[in-house]
Parts: structure tokens; sequence; C-alpha cells
């Protein structure tokens, strides 16, 4: 999996903001504020990852046992996927 | 035989926009709009060349649409060039293209095409057109154009910003009433931080209150307004700032590379300007209540 194109994530002011890109402004209602693990997941989705690529990334990176990374990422790719933030 | 070309640069928030046409700016009928804006600064910090040429029938933007912001302007791409096409109503009620603005990638290579039509005719560089070129040349410049009214209160820059309704221009009209106070614009301020030191232009595009003067002044504050029953205002951290400045932007959300290059001006003017949010009734206390804050 991979996340869309038309949005692009940049911190300002210390804040992860994913902001919309084209059309994609028009159907997403405002800004998301990332918080630093879906910021790190985000950019991890620049490329295609399997679930347990993410996991084990994540796990390492904030030293999180696999079952909690597993949460945080499930969480996550569920709000994105609502989104229709996240490639098919 | 070739016609005569006029040229004249119009100057809004140090960018020079270096227009040459075969008409003169009367004929174009841009000289209430833009005329306090005609000549050059001694350091503008960007120049763009603007050619206007007329079409004999609606012009048609070229490449494919890459963004339709359901305003008055659509935005094309091919070849490596921008093409927004402007569209305003008609006299007679139909909508058609009236303009194509073609632009370089780094927007310092302008033309702008329309079709002349109408006793009342007027050329969209006073109206869509040349706002669509400030804000999107600003940002080579480190700057952004806000939806926000400003203000220079005794040397200290003031922009207020809202969306349609928060109260923009009646801020305005209540602080033209005061001493030393100057409302430059009530709808579109130009902002940018220039050698570590933000400051805060007029732009000709005002508001409801059509306040439009060339003035600038060193930002003291960005306002953001809500209308409430109480006056209150607090200071905003930064990161919390960003968002609702951003929602107030004008942003060039039809492409990566402009979008990066505001997003990056919009956190250096964040990290040098104070953002409070002004809750407040339209009434003149507000005028005491800020400047005991700023």
């Amino acid at each position: 999996m991979k996340h869309k194109t038309d949005c692009m994530m940049q911190n300002i002011a210390g804040e992860n903001l994913l902001v919309p890109l084209g059309a994609r402004v028009l159907d997403l209602n405002g800004l998301m504020t990332l918080n630093e693990t879906a910021a790190f997941i985000w950019a991890l989705l620049d490329q295609e990852r399997t679930l347990d690529e993410l996991i084990a990334a994540v796990a390492e990176r904030f030293e999180v046992p696999s079952a909690v990374a597993r949460a945080d990422i499930q969480t996550f790719l569920a709000e994105i996927t609502r989104l229709g933030l996240l490639e098919e | 035989m070739a016609p005569t070309l006029s040229s004249l640069p119009i100057t809004i928030a140090r960018i020079t926009i270096a227009l040459t046409s075969p008409l003169a700016a009367a004929q174009m009928d841009i000289e209430d709009r833009l005329g306090a804006f005609f000549g050059v600064p001694e350091q503008p910090l960007r120049r763009v060349a603007l050619c206007w040429q007329e079409s004999t029938q609606a012009p048609v933007p070229l490449g494919e649409l890459i963004y339709d912001p359901g305003s008055i302007w659509t935005m094309y791409r091919g070849g490596g060039r921008y093409y927004a096409a402007l569209h305003y109503p008609a006299e007679d009620g139909s909508s058609q293209t009236q303009g194509v603005l073609c632009a370089n990638p780094s927007w310092d290579e302008l033309n702008l095409t329309e079709h002349r039509h109408g006793q009342r005719w007027q050329s969209l560089l006073a109206l869509g057109a040349g706002e669509l070129i400030l804000r999107t040349t600003i940002l080579f410049t480190e700057g952004l154009v806000l939806h926000a009214s400003g203000l220079d209160d005794n040397g200290k820059g003031i922009v207020f910003i809202g969306h349609s309704g928060a109260g923009k221009s009646t801020q305005a009209e209540l602080w033209c009433q005061e001493a030393g106070v100057t409302a430059m614009n009530d709808d579109r301020v130009a902002v940018r931080v220039e050698r570590g030191s933000p400051r805060c232009y007029g732009t000709p595009w005002g508001g409801t209150a059509e306040i439009a003067r060339n003035h600038a002044a060193p930002l003291a504050a960005l306002i953001v307004l809500e209308q409430a029953a109480e006056n209150s205002m607090e200071l905003l951290a930064p990161a919390a700032a960003a968002p609702l400045i951003l929602a107030r932007a004008f942003l060039p959300y039809w492409d990566r590379d402009l979008m990066h290059l505001a997003l990056t001006n919009l956190g250096e003017i964040l990290s040098r300007v104070p953002v409070y949010r002004l809750r407040c009734r339209p009434e003149r206390q507000v005028v005491d209540l800020v400047r005991s804050v700023l």
C-alpha cells in the first residue's frame, strides 16, 4: 500500500500538516494535523509498503512492542482510508 | 505595420509587473483599480514581464485541466506552462472564457490574452488576472497573500484575518476613525519576511469597504477574527496558528512545488510574527483591547 499523491505533508511551525492538492482540496474539508507517529507512517507510505514493513519500522523507531505499533498503524490507516487518501 | 506597444510598470508589494500592451492603460480601463500602483520603487524584489495580447474571439487555454476551484478561473497545464482560463459572467448573462493567463514555471514571463467585447469592457488585469499574478509571483519572494484586512496603526502593521463575514471590513472601518491609522486594504493583504523583518502591504483588491491603498508597514501581528458576544484576545502558539492562517491564505493548490514554497513562506512568517485570536463585538473598545496587547 502507499498513499495517494494528491496530498502533501509539510512541517509548519512544528506542526505536521497534511495539505490537499488539486481536486482533492474540494472534497477534503480542511486540513489534517498528524502527530509524530502518523507523520512517520505517512512518510513511509511515500513508497509501496506492506503492513509488516510498517509495523517493523514503527516498532523500531518508537521503541514499542509490535502489537502497539500494529494498533497505531491500523488506526491511522483506517482514518486515511476513510478520507480516500490510500491507493487501492 | 506592428502596433506600437506601450510599457507600464505596476508595482504591488515590491513586485513589479512590467506590462507591455498595444492598448494604453485608459483603453484597458485599469487606472481606477491599479493607478495608485503604477511605477517602480527603488528596489523591487522581483520583476515579471507581462505581455498583453488581444484575441478576436474567446481565447482557449492549452493543456489539461489540473485545478478547478469553482471560482472565476480554472488552471490548466501543458508544454511546461500554466494556463489560467478566466471567466466572468458577460453582460448578456453568459459565462465564457474572456481571458487566458499563460505563465512559465517561475511565473516571471506572463502573457494575458483577452477578448475585448461590449461597451464596458475592462481588462482582467484589474480583476482576477492581476490578483492571480500577485498571489503566485509573491511566493517567489517569500511572501503570501492573505484573505485579510490590513492597517497601519502609527507605524505598527496589523493584519486581521478571517473568512467573508468575520469582520475584516468592520475592523478596517472602526480603526480608520483613530488618529494615526491608515487602512491599507479590507480584503487582500500581502505579507512577507524581508531580511528578517516582517512587512505587510496593501493590494489593489479591496472588499466590501473598498479600501485598497498602496501602503506598507512593519508587520506587528496577525489577528484571527471571530465574532463573539464578549471581547477577548489570546496569543496562539505557532503550531495552533498554522492551520488557521493556512485556511485563509491564497494558496497554489494546483502545483506541488508552488505549494511547498507557499508553506515554507508561511512557516517563516509564523516564526517571526505573533498570531492572536480576537473574539470581539463590532465596537470601538476593540481598538483599545488590541492596542493594550500589542
